[in-house]
């Protein structure tokens, strides 16, 4: 850690040095006996952390990309002190609370209040420290009455809130947030994204791993790249996930050409999940076209209508709306915020239309997104992807995409 | 703030274990007095095996104050064997001092063991078979019997992590210690030849106790009651050895 100038360091609140983890293939029964007792690891196995080393200090938002294997969740697991590495130490201070598995601990014929208490003693809290925090977790979990009925008779989904709840209400000073944010309906989600956010903005260090970029942009400084165990890049988020994107891409890409399913593309896509509860969108027309598919002149006015319908007024929405040529090119991005418009609240159903004068494309077929956002965009509410939107046509043969408005300047003699 | 986890997972495993079931608590008494009447049927009544040596004339008190002690230990070892093993999601998914799931179970017999016993004693006073003046020697053999379970628990716990066969081992191992234990019997009826060799089962010593505080019976001999002590204390040092030693790699190899 370097200090500079009269600043003091930040105190680092994770520190991992030279981590690598090997895991040993299975032997007979008294063989892994011997080794667990000698603490011996064997010679070969599977690498799955190899030479990891970063450093947090408190309050900083940290992100692990990489593909499935790369050794994401053993880093997690190892600084949630589930497991330890091979060689390498991790440092962590103060409390440290894991999302890597949401109501792990649940006794299914307990309550939920008698499992709170429980999952909390596990995490480490006192009686007191159980008390104390007990409110804010029924509060947070909006279980109502059936805090009291057994956990067995829970929805997936309210047991994931109440474990969310739960790990996040023990004032934690490191958390660590494992691909664990499918939680529950829409408006769960949202809140869910709310409180990790207020977490990392109120001093507290996240560990956030996830395939969707759009969260890791959103809550992380700086971003680790693990690949295959090793780490592939550390630094900026922007710079980063961009370098990760590229990556995905062209691994699809050449997945595309031979043939396989392009799995990982599919993961980086930026809504990773798209409920369909709090707001849905109703309506997207096109409304300077008529016809089953519209088709443009180039240069011609384009206008969409985009409606939606909440059931809580109190909402507040952003609108993002992508413009892709066929071959998923993307062309054009527009979001409500970008343009610095406020928030739309106070009313149960919105129309909004977005105007372009001039289409400035020049040919091919396009396809629409449209994404309702909450006002952070934090929260996909609903989206919606016309695919053959519209299409465009020149006057005459042009080669390229776009008019870009321009003038020729003639030297006169 | 381990002992509130810890009594939190007490709590868990009692109440769990009767939860959802009408008569509850009940069964974990209806289970030894069941074993208590078929014992004493085939033991006291067909084979009539004689008191030789005992303070009661009555073999199902004699029977009971050997039978609550093997019970809980053989409760707590039997589910302490496995303790690690059925909590794998608590395990694998969280960091807390593991060693507090076998310990758990062990405490959860020795809970069994007390209300078995508030039960019993009075029971005995009834009979007019209770020495209450030796009562007090409960406070030695109830320690004994923790340090003694909970040190084989911890052991046998780690193990199964490695070995899965342990606890299957285990199950034919208990039934011959169960034998091997005067309980059924006096001890004055082994044969003098072998009866030397007692000295090697802690579990005699330990019921021993039991009945020379419940029902007045003679005192262990000083080298038995050497013999259980040095027993308890190794078996919970080396059981706690073991089990920190291969708590790390836990995680990884359920």
């Amino acid at each position: 850690m370097r200090s500079e100038g009269a600043s003091p360091p930040a105190p680092l609140v994770v520190e991992v040095d030279r981590v690598t983890k090997i895991y040993r293939r299975p032997g007979s029964g008294w063989q892994r006996l011997g080794r667990l007792l000698a603490h011996r690891p064997a010679p070969e196995g599977f690498v799955a952390l190899s030479d990891v080393s970063f450093a947090l200090p408190r309050g900083e938002g940290f992100g692990v990309v990489g593909e499935n294997g790369a050794g994401k969740s053993t880093l997690l697991k190892i600084l949630a002190g589930v497991t330890s590495p091979t060689s390498g130490r991790t440092a962590v201070r103060g409390r440290l609370t894991s999302l890597l598995e949401l109501g792990a601990g649940f006794h299914p014929d307990f309550s939920g209040r008698q499992n709170i208490q429980l999952t909390a003693a596990l995490l480490g809290l006192s009686a007191a420290e159980v008390r104390d925090c007990t409110p804010q977790v029924l509060d947070f979990a909006e279980l109502g009455a059936d805090i009291d009925r057994p956990v067995r008779t829970y929805s997936s989904g309210m047991a994931m809130r109440l474990g969310f709840a739960i790990a996040t209400s023990v004032a934690p000073d490191v958390l660590i947030v494992d691909e664990a944010l499918s939680v529950g309906d829409g408006y769960f989600q949202k809140k869910c994204m709310d409180r990790l956010l207020a977490f990392v903005e109120g001093g507290g260090t996240l560990l956030f791993c996830s395939h969707a970029m759009y969260y890791i942009s959103a809550f992380c400084r700086r971003v680790l790249w693990l690949h295959e165990g090793r780490m592939r890049a550390l630094g900026e988020t922007a710079e980063v996930v961009r370098e990760y994107e590229r990556y995905l891409l062209a691994r699809s890409a050449a997945a595309a050409a031979a043939g396989e399913t392009p799995a990982a593309a599919g993961q980086s896509a930026a809504g990773a999940a798209v409920p369909r509860a709090g707001a849905r969108l109703t309506a997207v027309r096109q409304t300077r076209v008529t016809g089953e598919w519209p088709s443009y002149r180039s240069g011609e006015p384009f206008e969409l209508e985009i409606s939606w319908e909440t059931d809580d007024p109190a909402l507040a929405f952003h609108l993002g709306v992508g413009i892709n040529r066929s071959d998923e090119l993307e062309v054009f991005t527009f979001s409500t915020a970008w343009s610095g418009l406020e928030p739309f609240t106070g009313r149960r159903s919105h129309t909004v239309r977005l105007r372009l004068d001039e289409l400035p494309l020049v040919k091919g077929d396009f396809i629409l997104y449209i994404f309702l956002m909450d006002e952070r965009l934090l929260h996909v509410f609903d989206r919606r992807i016309v695919r053959s939107a519209f299409s465009v046509t020149a006057e005459r043969y042009e080669a390229g995409l776009f008019h870009a408005p321009h003038r020729w300047l003639v030297e006169e003699e | 703030m381990k002992t509130f986890l810890l009594s939190e997972l007490v709590r868990r495993d009692f109440r769990g274990r009767y939860a959802g079931s009408f008569f509850g608590l009940a069964w974990s008494f209806a289970h030894p007095l069941w074993q208590l009447a078929l014992f004493s049927f085939v033991f006291s009544f067909v084979l009539r095996i004689p008191l030789t040596g005992e303070r009661t004339e009555h073999f199902a008190l004699f029977l009971f104050c050997g039978l609550l002690p093997w019970m809980a230990l053989h409760e707590g070892v039997a589910r302490g064997a496995t303790a690690i093993t059925d909590n794998a999601m608590l395990v694998k998914k969280l960091s807390f001092p593991s060693e507090l799931l076998p310990l758990t179970v062990v405490l959860t017999a020795a809970l069994h063991l007390l209300i078995g016993l508030g039960l019993f004693i009075p029971i005995l006073a009834l009979v007019g078979d209770l020495s209450p003046g030796s009562l007090p020697w409960l406070l030695l053999a109830l320690p004994l019997q923790l340090a003694l379970t909970a040190g084989l628990a911890l052991l046998l716990a780690a193990v199964n992590v490695a070995v899965r066969d342990t606890s299957q081992l285990l199950g034919i191992a208990l039934q011959a210690w169960f034998y091997l234990t005067p309980i059924v019997y006096p001890q004055a009826l082994m044969p003098e030849r072998v009866r030397g060799w007692l000295l090697f089962n802690p579990a005699a010593a330990l019921v021993g106790l039991y009945r020379q505080a419940l029902i007045g019976g003679a005192a262990p001999e000083p080298a038995a009651l050497a013999a259980l002590v040095i027993a308890a204390g190794a078996l919970l040092a080396l059981g706690l050895f073991v089990f920190r030693r291969a708590r790390p790699t836990f995680a990884d190899e359920i």
